[in-house]
């Protein structure tokens, strides 16, 4: 049939190593040569991919059984508290936790990146002692190759349209979006706009619960929509959202990742996370998905936040576009205000190529979800003491 | 020739109007980057200076008789490759345009000559990868 293809179809292709694949940045310039259904013959898979820091990010790690037994129940990993809530050697190591005595310069984010890399790592543990689980302390040297299942999971990773971030009070402040200036002498973003996998697929049509995906050099998949998801937002006309909307949760094995597209990130006076590098690819099945892929930095608007305001609701200054955003400058109030990114977009386009290859070359197939996600998801604050949740 | 000259001076030359012997001896043209004094009396200033290569050698010569440290330098930062991710976060508080990140290819980039030795950017760096490079 015209104008449609299924996902075997692609898959089929790629086997055959004759599918084309186009990074979500190629395909504009085709599709504004050719036209949609002119592109739509021209291209089977888009690749999209980020690579910035995710805060909501850890591992879970097992360590295999000490002779006599132990239940790890208060651990730490080079120092840095992973989780004892979890049976015997299971544990879950979380991103922003840091080592005590590091001044906040080491925590998880460097735990998980060091057993990437090889490096070893000091468990110790202790524990009440019981029938099942005699021993009471260990205290090992391990690296990567020493564990049993090392998967890192993200809850809440790729975020659709992240707000930037500007400060206009007469202080500097120190946040997640980097320092910012006073009186809004600067402005940080945090996606790869028209790069970015969520904005290339708004609506998620093609990306849900069960999609391979690239995960920091591994493929891994997408394991639930992520926390805070959020896809009743209004959007614009083009089907991005007006707000920061849909995340994903994450899955891969620590033992095929590769530290070049995952890295601890420090943000001073603020604390840790990881920067993850994750590529999804889109397969081309209908002309309305190809259109979505086709949105540019140009049509990407995105709000410009206070961070100033210590409230859970911050004020939106002003709307801008992803192009104005990566211009290097934007004027607000009046004033031309420097623009920085947080997000690498040169490793987002190394991963997005990589991706690129790894489909061409027959090596990555692509996958239809075990299940869609919602559009109807709404994000509840916190709730307050004496009152009712609404739903 | 335009140079950075970091000079470290001892505690018996606190009092001493050692950038006007700059200007007036060795006809530099000087722009002070950065200046300090801790506790021990030591101090530190960080210049910009302009001037002929002939004379540059020549204060360089005069200043080591006076007791003082000296040492021309490029910039007051490097940065480790392996760990940057190119992200660019560094370039919000970089206002000298020394550090810069665009098109055509996103990568950091780095112009010695323009860099005013703030250092703003190396706590900022959340990969770590800027670092200040200590003094001799």
């Amino acid at each position: 049939m015209a104008n449609q293809r299924s996902i075997q179809e692609i898959n089929e292709k790629i086997k055959r190593g004759v599918a084309i694949v186009m990074t979500a940045e190629e395909v504009i310039d085709l599709v504004s040569d050719n036209g949609i259904e002119n592109a739509f013959n021209q291209v089977d898979v888009v690749t999209t991919a980020t690579f910035g820091p995710m805060c909501s990010s850890g591992a879970f790690l097992n360590f295999g059984h000490s002779d006599p037994p132990i239940r790890l129940e208060n651990l730490s990993l080079n120092d840095v508290v992973a989780s004892g809530g979890l049976a015997a050697v299971d544990t879950y190591i979380g991103a922003t936790d840091e080592a005590p005595k590091s001044n906040g310069e080491y925590g998880g984010a460097h735990v998980i990146c060091d057993l990437i890399e090889g490096k070893t790592i000091e468990l110790k543990a202790n524990a009440k002692g019981t029938d099942c689980y005699p021993e009471t302390s260990v205290k090992r040297n391990v690296q990567l190759k020493d564990l049993n299942e090392a998967f890192l999971f993200n809850p809440r990773n790729s975020y659709q349209n992240y707000a930037s971030a500007i400060n206009l009070s007469p202080e500097p402040i120190y946040t997640y979006m980097g320092t910012l200036l006073p009186d809004g002498q600067n402005i940080t973003y945090s996606t790869s706009g028209q790069l970015s996998p969520l904005l290339n697929d708004p609506y998620l049509k093609s990306i849900g619960i069960g999609t391979r995906i690239f995960l920091a050099g591994a493929q891994g998949y997408i394991a639930w929509n992520g926390t805070q998801f959020s896809t009743s937002v209004d959007r614009y006309d083009n089907g991005i959202p007006k707000s920061p909307a849909a995340t994903l949760s994450v899955i891969g094995d620590l033992k095929n990742m590769n530290s070049a597209y995952i890295s601890p990130a420090v943000f001073k006076n603020y604390g840790i996370s990881l920067n993850v590098g994750i590529g999804i690819p889109i397969p081309i099945v209908n002309c309305e998905i190809l259109k979505h892929c086709a949105i540019s930095d140009a049509e990407i608007q995105t709000n410009i936040i206070d961070y100033s305001v210590k409230k859970r609701s911050k004020p939106v200054v002003q709307t801008t576009t992803y192009k104005q955003l990566r211009s290097g400058q934007i004027t607000v109030n009046g004033k031309d205000i420097k623009t920085a990114p947080l997000s690498s977009l040169k490793k987002a386009r190394e991963i997005a190529d990589t991706l690129k290859k790894q489909i061409q070359r027959g090596e990555f197939l692509l996958t239809e979800p075990v299940e869609y996600f919602s559009l109807n998801s709404k994000v509840k604050p916190m709730k307050e003491e004496g009152t009712k949740n609404e739903n | 020739m335009k140079t950075k000259l970091k000079i470290t001076f001892p505690a018996h030359l606190t009092s001493t109007p050692l950038t006007y012997i700059l200007v007036k001896e060795f006809d530099l043209m000087i722009n002070i980057l950065k200046a300090d004094i801790d506790f021990n009396h030591i101090g530190n200033i960080l210049y910009e200076i302009t001037g002929e290569i002939d004379k540059i050698d020549l204060t360089l010569k005069h200043l080591k008789t006076l007791g003082v440290k000296c040492e021309l330098i490029k910039s007051t930062i490097a940065i480790d490759e392996k760990l940057c991710t190119d992200c660019g976060l560094c370039i919000s508080v970089c206002f000298s345009q020394a550090l810069t990140i665009g098109e055509p290819d996103w990568a950091l980039d780095f112009d010695t000559d323009k860099c005013v030795g703030c250092n703003h950017c190396v706590p900022v760096c959340p990969s770590r990868a800027i670092y200040e490079i200590a003094s001799q």
